[in-house]
């Protein structure tokens, strides 16, 4: 019908969409604090093998209980954090780096130099990220520095996307020329023209790339691939929890939970800012 | 004369803040005349058409007066009854042809459906009255025509196909949002044409929505003046554009350089 | 039409090859050599005799050209060489397997679209209603939970705890509900949301208002006109996201024991066997590429607009 609707539903969301950002961050903001304090705030040492303790209940001591190896499941999921988090900051910055150099040579020079490295781009967009990664696995075999380089080689194409198309339309506008006409010093320009236009998708495609990461480096870690034990790691430790299913269940449950959280923030957070930026139909 | 349609303190208002959309209008529509409404774009034209067929979203808009078809207040009507009114005794020509039927259904498909939505009958018998109304607009070859999805027609032999899905019901009333406006001259006139050709035949009451003056001119026999909602003059239509009463309708009619006494020119 | 098709057809060989230039690529730069992986996997000894025989068996000791040609030229025959592992024929191995793989993959796509086709039809119709808050919880769990996980958990539940259906292995009907569930969840996710979308862009279509002023009923409006306009662009995402159920069957495979073409993949890259992880990787290429020219062509048939004006869409 062509008649408006009512206001109320849109302050709804906006406040709504406020909450969800602010408590996603909080959340992600404390992990990766925790993460980084691990070393401190871990009540043991999450590679200590104690047999005589293993598989027990939540106590004092071990406020997580035990695995099957007697270590303790929160220090375990504490130094987990660390490797997720860590390696999707690494990847993420790397990604971007990548996809900077050859984003903006390709938008820059233009022509069959462009045309060629964004079909490339669109080949290994087209292939689900794990599909890459076991590839690159086989070929070149298993361990966490292939996981994280195969990541790397994967993501990159999606900055380089990005910074492709602003370069792009820098060259077209001559803004930055007009700019530099007015007298206005580099800084001011990058603050002015260039960060408001790559920092809204750089934030969105950032966070879901590193929920993303997270996934993978947790799926081959599951899969014997990635993270290899004795290494503590929410993947890796569903994989040894497994077998314990029937006993001891929440071996795999905790990791699980933890994962589960921290790509559904990553989510979230994405989905909200792209909203909040304005970047959805 | 009777009038078969007639509105009486039409107010369309939003329910979130009240704003009035149209307020208390009323006016009546007679077998066999054409009557012009005419206003600028947001006068509520467009609003007004689409309340008297009662499809204005309720839980946004809160409609009130009466609407009368023949002795029914159409404002008392289950959503049920409502459905037998739309099409069967009121029909509606939509602006644009191009965007007014399905676009994966055939032009056939959606004809025998109209139809057979309101009279129980075969698909035969459906289909040989679409080819009947498609040959009253003079439309070729009608089971091409029938065979044929939207996009592979012609935006003005769409807009035939309208009015013939009109008469194929045989309508009390039918009501026609800016039939012209989408058209070329050519087509604009042959539309014209069979709007009167319906109206002659059947004797069908007919609301013609323009802000082209001229149709109006053209085509009415009676003209309602609206204007943020509020219907600021009626005439006859010869009367109104040689004696204009309202100082909006001399402003209408100046701007589209038809001087006031311009019909005795 | 016959001639938008061929050209369609025809644009898959370029990617094909390109695709496999970077596999030859990726195995030439690898510091595996495929003649020491064969030697370890075939458990025999490798003293540089052999070594050497192996590599001129394999063509490595030839420039990168003719090792791409030759690769050509082999997958063109699907010739994929035979397993470091088995000894038997890759092709063969995969034909044993896909079997399973092709079951599953069906069951969970079928699944995915009898359930996603009401829930965002019923959510696009009413938006902010039950539905609509129902396909927005399932689609944030879908795209959030590890589907490995998530076997685990349905694992859990219904086989451990309540003994309602089996861990895993394949067998009877029942071994093949709870993997379909875990691999269709994310899908559903997907197909939902993106249904809902297109029925609530087609809603706002003027035709189906026009169809309201000609009398017809609403459920029909919705039921036929809005759901045969809206669901062509959800077949097209399905299509577009078919890696999602690949990736999917190579986990759910190695949770439930399912002995599909996946898990094998996991066990070959375990056993190094190369010419198993080569052909899985040429047949993932191929079934993406294959998948959305299939995609393209179901459009066609979808939409006669397409056809009738031979590939130019509105």
């Amino acid at each position: 019908m062509n008649v408006p609707l009512g206001r109320p539903r849109l302050l709804d969301r906006l406040s709504n969409q406020r909450l969800i950002l602010i408590g996603c961050s909080v959340f992600l903001g404390l992990l990766f604090l925790a993460a980084l304090a691990a070393p401190w705030l871990a009540p043991h040492d999450p590679y200590l093998v104690n047999l005589a303790v293993k598989l027990q209940d939540p106590s004092w001591t071990y406020p997580l209980g035990t695995d099957h190896l007697g270590r303790c499941t929160l220090s375990r999921l504490l130094y987990g954090a660390r490797v997720s988090l860590g390696f999707a900051v690494l990847i993420f910055a790397s990604s971007l780096l990548i996809g900077l150099l050859i984003g903006t040579l390709a938008g820059y020079i233009g022509g069959w130099v462009d045309q060629l490295l964004m079909r490339f781009c669109d080949g290994v967009m087209a292939f689900p990220s794990l599909i890459l990664v076991l590839g690159l696995v086989g070929i070149f075999g298993p361990g966490l520095k292939q996981v994280i380089i195969a990541l790397m080689l994967v993501q990159w194409v999606y900055y380089a996307r990005m910074f492709r198309g602003l370069v792009m339309t820098l060259k077209e506008k001559n803004f930055i020329a007009a700019a530099r006409v007015n007298g206005s010093s580099h800084w001011k320009i990058f603050r002015m023209h260039l960060l408001p236009n790559i920092l809204p998708p750089l934030l969105v495609i950032g966070t879901l790339e590193m929920g993303w990461a997270i996934m993978d480096i947790s799926a081959m870690s599951f899969l014997g691939l990635g993270v290899q034990s004795p290494g503590a790691e929410w993947g890796a430790m569903i994989h040894e929890g497994k077998s314990y299913i029937r006993t001891n269940p929440e071996l795999m449950i905790y990791p699980g939970v933890m994962i589960m959280l921290v790509i559904a923030s990553f989510n979230l957070l994405g989905e909200s800012l792209s909203e909040r930026f304005g970047m959805n139909k | 004369m009777k009038p078969v349609l007639s509105v009486e303190h039409l107010t369309i208002e939003t329910i979130a803040d009240g704003q009035p959309l149209v307020q208390n209008i009323s006016f009546q529509l007679a077998a066999g005349q054409i009557t012009g409404l005419v206003g600028e774009s947001g006068c509520g034209k467009t609003v007004t058409s689409l309340a008297l067929l009662r499809l204005l979203d309720e839980k946004v808009i809160r409609q009130s007066g009466r609407i009368l078809l023949d002795a029914t207040d159409l404002m008392t009507l289950s959503d049920r009854t409502l459905r037998r009114v739309r099409g069967g005794q009121i029909a509606f020509i939509m602006q644009n042809p191009m965007s007014a039927f399905t676009p994966v259904f055939t032009i056939g498909h959606q004809l025998m459906e109209t139809i057979r939505t309101h009279d129980q009958c075969s698909k035969r018998e459906a289909k040989e009255r679409a080819i009947e109304a498609l040959l009253e607009v003079n439309l070729e070859q009608p089971d091409r025509i029938l065979k044929a999805y939207p996009f592979e027609l012609s935006g003005g032999m769409l807009q035939r196909v309208m009015i013939a899905l009109a008469v194929c019901l045989r309508p009390h009333v039918l009501i026609a949002d800016e039939p012209t406006t989408a058209l070329d001259v050519y087509n604009q006139k042959l539309v014209l044409y069979y709007l009167e050709k319906v109206r002659a035949t059947y004797d069908t009451a007919i609301l013609l929505i323009s802000h082209d003056l001229s149709v109006i001119a053209e085509m009415a026999d009676h003209v309602l003046v609206m204007r943020e909602g509020e219907i600021v003059e009626q005439a006859d239509v010869f009367d109104l554009f040689d004696r204009p009463q309202h100082p909006y309708t001399r402003r209408l009619l100046e701007q589209h350089g038809l001087q006031a006494g311009g019909m005795n020119a | 039409m016959g001639v938008y098709i061929l050209k369609r057809v025809g644009s898959v060989i370029p990617i094909l090859l390109l695709a496999i230039l970077l596999l030859t690529a990726m195995i030439h730069l690898s510091p595996v050599d495929p003649a020491e992986a064969y030697l370890s996997a075939a458990h025999i000894q490798p003293t540089e005799e052999v070594l050497a025989q192996k590599r001129a068996e394999f063509g490595l000791d030839q420039s990168f050209l003719t090792q791409y040609v030759t690769t050509v030229a082999r997958l063109a025959r699907f010739d994929f060489g035979t397993s470091y592992v088995s000894g038997k024929p890759v092709l063969d191995e995969v034909i044993l397997r896909l079997p399973a793989t092709l079951q599953l993959a069906t069951t969970s796509l079928f699944l995915a679209i009898i359930v996603s086709i009401p829930l965002g039809f019923l959510a696009g119709i009413r938006k902010n209603g039950f539905f609509d808050h129902l396909s927005r919880v399932i689609a944030f769990i879908g795209a959030s939970i590890p589907s490995f996980w998530l076997g685990y958990l349905l694992i859990f539940f219904f086989a451990v705890q309540l003994d309602l259906l089996p861990v895993g292995g394949i067998g009877s009907p029942s071994h093949v509900i709870l993997p379909a569930i875990t691999l269709a969840l994310p899908l559903i996710a997907l197909y939902t949301r993106l249904l809902r979308t297109s029925v609530i862009e087609t809603m706002r279509e003027p035709y189906v208002q026009f169809a309201r002023t000609r009398g017809i009923r609403e459920t029909v409006i919705l039921g036929k006109h809005v759901l045969r306009v809206a669901i062509p662009p959800m077949i097209t995402g399905l299509g577009m996201n078919l890696g999602k159920l690949l990736t999917g069957t190579i986990i759910v495979e190695t949770v439930f024991s399912w002995p599909g073409f996946g898990r094998y993949f996991i066990e070959a890259i375990f056993d190094r066997d190369m010419p198993i992880i080569q052909g899985y990787v040429f047949l993932a290429a191929l079934l993406f590429i294959g998948s959305s020219l299939l995609v393209d062509l179901l459009q066609l048939a979808i939409d006669p607009r397409i056809a009738r004006k031979g590939g130019n869409r509105r």
